[in-house]
């Protein structure tokens, strides 16, 4: 689709020799920070120390990451329960709710969405003494089921606002159709709509997968005991211990960003077309 | 006769929640459907942001209910405006606004502009960019913080290259601490601008650019002319969500240097963290809370009204 004329393809013309090159130095630029974080993942704290990053370490240390692994494991395994469960709810109730605000008229209906999609712009750190308070006082402060709750309530908005969208891209007669044969709501939900969407379901799972796997301050307000706690705080808590353990830290990070690299490199055509939506037109 | 009377009565109740219940049949699937949303957003958000506005007034620890604290009215916001700590973190937040909102969205723009050239591997230099934005940002901090090390690779670039005067302590020094964070910032956030820019650019119709060239517009003044204009609603997406974001960003400071050096990198959601868990001034926190809340809902407006309005044009 975006491939352009033949004739352009087979003589490449000097400016466009020029802007490949541009490019790819600036990809290789932009992919130094990671490229220094591998290479300090790989070496002893002594030859980080004593060689500079270009250097490629001697016999790669593997052994950091064994090491690592052992440090945040548990935190891994949190975050993996936290980010399914979170993500599986989010969307779940938030498709639920986009069915009727995308497809029915109901009284209230545009103002509902408003408040909803409006709610995007509440911080997390305005809520925080008191939404605490509150998770204190109804014993879910410092539980699994409280940061997943939390995760669940603040996906809303921008969750609901996606599906929203692609709901209400479906032509208007196949769910009419289905009306005319006497299909309740929830029969038009489940058997048309869903199957229907299924592709802005994959957008919406994957980036409340990347933004909740990446969550820090919700997780450090509710869950910071190191039981409970995510990766993200985990490792933050860690930074104590690791004192000049940049190695082991750099390790230790990769690791934890893998779920959320992979998810998105996987799905990235859903992602960017999730996160593109509204911007265009206006 | 009384009874009769009440009997006839409770009949008429008895009928209207008969049409109630057959309007809520019939209509309220719906509002069934929105429920758990609804239930789920008024107490985890709505109510502890009511609460906060309210909490504000209060002399409040954060661990006793209010109805045991002292009313103090507005007092909490009179004493933000002394207060030295939070003026200051008031003054780093605003520059780290300014940057946070300015830096990516030229760069993403720049590397749109630069794409929309419909190259080869379009996808690839895409996704290299966008990387970064999927990495937790205490992933982030934890990367650029040894970046940064006094030992670490800019110093040993800087040395490699004869530029050993240039080197420092980039996150201990007062003067380079919040530019240095805002770098890593920016190469976490230019992917979106990038994409959303993209996107902009791809839905603009390629005859109007075709009518500029033919009028004879330079390559610059179709962009300035006629480009620009037509993204103003993809800035509006990019400027709105990074205002949104930069009043409120935490992670990355917090992880990279707790504030420091000395208050040099504090910023207001710090403040708020601090007041609330170590100090145990709710009151005062959830008075600063609401003024970040006011903020983030002005430049959030904006990016809300996109959202809704672009769904009308479907």
């Amino acid at each position: 689709m975006n491939t352009p004329p033949t004739s352009v393809r087979r003589h490449i013309s000097g400016t466009r020799f020029v802007l490949y090159v541009a490019l790819a130095a600036l990809c290789g630029a932009w992919m130094l920070p990671l490229f220094a974080v591998v290479v300090t993942s790989l070496k002893s704290q002594r030859e980080m120390f004593a060689t500079p990053i270009w250097v490629l370490p001697t016999t790669p240390m593997l052994r950091n990451f064994i090491d690592a692994w052992r440090a945040i494991s548990r935190g891994m395994i949190n975050s993996i329960i936290i980010t399914s469960v979170s993500t599986l709810f989010a969307v779940a109730f938030a498709a639920l709710c986009a069915y009727p605000l995308a497809r029915l008229r109901f009284p209230g209906r545009d103002l509902i969405y408003l408040i909803i999609v409006g709610s995007f712009t509440i911080p997390y750190v305005s809520i925080i003494p008191t939404l605490v308070y509150f998770l204190d006082r109804v014993h879910l402060l410092g539980t699994l089921p409280g940061i997943i709750i939390t995760h669940v309530a603040h996906g809303q908005p921008f969750v609901v606002f996606l599906l929203a969208r692609f709901f209400a891209g479906i032509p208007e007669d196949i769910t009419e159709a289905a009306r005319i044969d006497g299909a309740s709501l929830l029969v038009i939900f489940w058997r048309i709509m869903l199957p229907l969407t299924r592709p802005a379901l994959a957008a919406a799972s994957v980036i409340a997968f990347t933004w909740i796997w990446s969550d820090y301050f919700k997780a450090l307000t509710i869950v910071p005991q190191t039981a409970l706690s995510p990766v993200t705080v985990r490792l933050a808590a860690l930074t104590g211990q690791y004192t000049g353990q940049h190695h082991l830290r750099s390790a230790a990070a990769l690791i934890a960003m893998m779920p959320s690299i992979l998810v998105f490199l996987g799905f990235q055509r859903s992602f960017i077309e999730g996160l593109t939506v509204g911007a265009v037109k206006g | 006769m009384r009874g009769l009377r009440r009997l006839r009565s409770s009949r008429r109740w008895l009928g209207a929640l008969a049409i109630g219940w057959g309007y809520l049949r019939r209509r309220g699937g719906a509002y069934l459907f929105i429920l758990p949303t609804v239930t789920l957003m008024a107490i985890f958000m709505w109510y502890p942001l009511v609460n906060a506005m309210y909490a504000s007034l209060f002399q409040w620890d954060g661990i006793h209910p209010l109805s045991q604290s002292a009313f103090v009215g507005l007092r909490n916001y009179v004493h933000l405006i002394e207060d030295l700590v939070f003026l200051n973190a008031a003054k780093n937040t605003v520059l780290w606004m300014v940057m946070y909102v300015i830096n990516p969205t030229l760069l993403g723009l720049f590397f749109a502009i630069v794409l929309d050239a419909h190259i080869h591997g379009e996808v690839f230099f895409k996704s290299v960019i966008y990387l970064p934005g999927t990495i937790a940002l205490v992933l982030v901090g934890f990367i650029w913080t040894w970046i940064y090390f006094p030992e670490g690779p800019v110093n040993q670039v800087l040395q490699a290259i004869g530029l050993d005067n240039l080197c420092r302590a980039w996150l201990a020094n007062k003067a380079t601490v919040l530019p240095a964070i805002n770098v890593a910032s920016t190469w976490v956030r230019t992917g979106f601008a990038m994409v959303v820019f993209l996107a902009g650019l791809r839905g603009i119709p390629p005859d109007l650019i075709e009518a500029c060239k033919v009028d004879g517009g330079t390559r610059g003044q179709t962009i300035w002319y006629v480009v620009l204009p037509l993204l103003r609603p993809a800035f509006t997406v990019v400027i709105g969500t990074s205002l949104m974001l930069s009043i409120a960003v935490f992670d990355e400071v917090y992880v990279m240097t707790q504030g420091g050096p000395g208050r040099a990198s504090e910023v207001l959601s710090l403040y708020v963290y601090t007041k609330t868990f170590r100090d145990q001034m709710a009151g005062l926190a959830s008075a600063v809370g609401v003024v970040m809340f006011i903020i983030s809902s002005l430049g959030g407006t904006l990016y809300v009204r996109q959202m809704i309005r672009g769904e009308v044009s479907v």
